[in-house]
């Protein structure tokens, strides 16, 4: 249901992305008219190049959940697409499958100092979208290669599955809350509570003790981390790469009952597919659920009635993580995608080989599906609808799990502090920059 | 209302199930949706189609 026919966009002059927050709990205010206006926007990469950006509901559905946009090459249109080009490059290097001429094509490239265009040549392009490049995991691949790699992990992550693995999230949460209490307030819920999280429950998935996780957390934050160089952030790879070597050497000495040793066993993986596997499984876990459930806490402690309504358990748990879900929105982009082919997109043409950025902080507050958008209501019917975990065929493997993880330790936490508030002013919290591909409070200093 | 699911699309994202536990569950092995109500009640058809909108690869499509 779009307000007007779409096909000016081709003869408009490309915008730069907005970046500034005017209020920290809203995404630019640029993106109203946008959304209402131009939904389908030219738009200009971080590097220059031009493509497209996408801002309604109905528009992000249509590109994510359309075959002919590929996620390779993707990566999150905030950073820098040179960063996310020297690490495609390097998968390459050491892929021997890659077709020599595409690779020594992708070269030229580097030598002209041009290696992100390497990544739109209508070759390169179709190349990755072919190859199962050994090195790559299931959110850098296509149909079908993407869909054999992703039906290896699903099992692991269905609503069964993590409801059995409850049990275990009540006990990490509760073991954090004791160490808050120990410490006394005030204390930064980030560094005690949210971020720990993740990192806990990633060595309970996986099956290593519970002092691996400051290695997760440390490196997971480089990667996201923009004033990491592109060395810092290739460095961190193999860093990690060698970590998740490690670990399934262990594992296959000492098979347990955990994922890692599951994906060893099935023997549909490369190795470097499985390591390839396992660090995103980190990474996408990490800085994620630690922000979502940051950002969702302060939500809730900015107006009182919200926090009373968590307290009083009078709507139920779920519903309100998918409001705070929708409104917090801290993925703020999606994976860019590329058009393998020309591709109509409501009433424009988007060109093969053209790229798209989905705006899902601004898609999030779409008046078209969310009335008053921009008004937190947990009990609004439609919040189930929020894309914070994308759409397609790409959409969050870990959904159910970071559900699961946010609702629990919402819950705990308003149990075990009834009276928590802000141990500083509201407008004394510092927040992401916006060139970061994920938003949020970087600090909570909370009392009780 | 009739409900068709295509196992080659379904990612296993689990919104069906969510949605309406009584009509969609999961399969053990790969989380691929399972339909266990093909005609379901009348009070299940408003979940029903919630799980058809939520669902990511739209692998579920309802004949009414």
């Amino acid at each position: 249901m779009t307000t007007r026919p779409l096909s000016y966009a081709r003869q408009s002059e490309p915008i730069q992305p907005p970046t500034e927050r005017q209020c920290p709990f809203d995404p630019p205010s640029e993106f109203h008219e946008l959304r209402d206006n131009r939904p389908l926007s030219k738009f200009r990469f971080p590097d220059g190049h031009v493509g497209w950006m996408v801002t309604s509901n109905e528009l992000a559905r249509a590109v994510l959940g359309n075959p002919r946009f590929s996620v390779n090459p993707s990566g999150s249109p905030d950073l820098h697409p040179d960063r996310q080009a020297a690490v495609l490059f390097d998968a390459i290097k050491h892929d021997t499958d890659f077709p020599g001429a595409i690779r020594a094509l992708v070269e030229r490239y580097d030598r002209e100092g041009r290696l992100a265009d390497a990544f739109r040549d209508p070759e390169v392009v179709r190349t990755l979208h072919e190859s199962s490049l050994h090195k790559l995991s299931f959110v850098n691949t296509d149909p079908p290669v993407h869909t054999r790699l992703r039906r290896i992990l699903t099992g692991h992550f269905t609503v069964r599955r993590v409801g059995e693995l409850r049990p275990r999230i009540e006990q990490i949460v509760t073991d954090r809350l004791d160490v808050m209490e120990k410490l006394g307030p005030p204390v930064d819920l980030v560094e005690t509570f949210t971020q720990k999280l993740p990192s806990l429950l990633t060595c309970a998935l996986f099956g290593v003790p519970e002092d691996e996780a400051g290695t997760f957390e440390r490196l997971s934050e480089v990667r996201f981390n923009s004033d990491a160089t592109v060395d810092d952030v290739l460095e961190a790879n193999e860093e990690f790469r060698a970590f998740a070597r490690e670990l399934f050497e262990r594992k296959r000495a000492q098979p347990t009952d955990d994922l890692l040793s599951e994906l060893g066993r099935t023997g549909e993986m490369s190795e470097e597919q499985m390591v390839s596997t396992a660090v995103v499984l980190v990474r996408a876990a990490h800085a994620t659920t630690a922000l979502s459930l940051a950002f969702g806490v302060v939500t809730l402690l900015q107006d009182r009635e919200r926090w009373d309504t968590l307290r009083n358990e009078s709507v139920p748990i779920g519903q309100i993580v998918e409001e705070l879900l929708r409104y917090t929105s801290i993925v703020q982009t999606a994976g860019i995608r590329t058009a393998l082919e020309d591709v109509e997109i409501g009433g424009t043409v988007i060109k093969a080989f053209e790229q798209v950025a989905v705006y899902v902080s601004a898609v999030n507050r779409d008046p078209l599906v969310f009335a008053e958008p921009d008004r937190v209501d947990l009990t609004r019917q439609s919040a189930t609808k929020h894309l914070a975990f994308g759409y397609g065929v790409h959409q969050c493997l870990g959904q159910q799990l970071a559900r699961a993880e946010l609702q629990i330790a919402l819950t705990g936490l308003a149990r075990r502090f009834p009276t928590l508030d802000l141990a500083v002013p509201m407008d004394e919290l510092t927040w992401h920059r916006s060139d970061r591909p994920f938003y949020g409070p970087e600090r909570v200093p909370v009392t009780w | 209302m009739r409900i068709e699911v295509d196992e080659d699309k379904c990612v296993g994202g689990g919104q069906c199930v969510m949605a309406a536990p009584e009509v969609f569950d999961q399969r053990e092995e790969d989380g691929v949706v399972v339909l266990l109500d093909k005609e379901p009640h009348a009070e299940l058809h408003n979940a029903t189609r919630e799980a058809a909108i939520l669902c990511p690869a739209a692998a579920i499509r309802i004949i009414e």
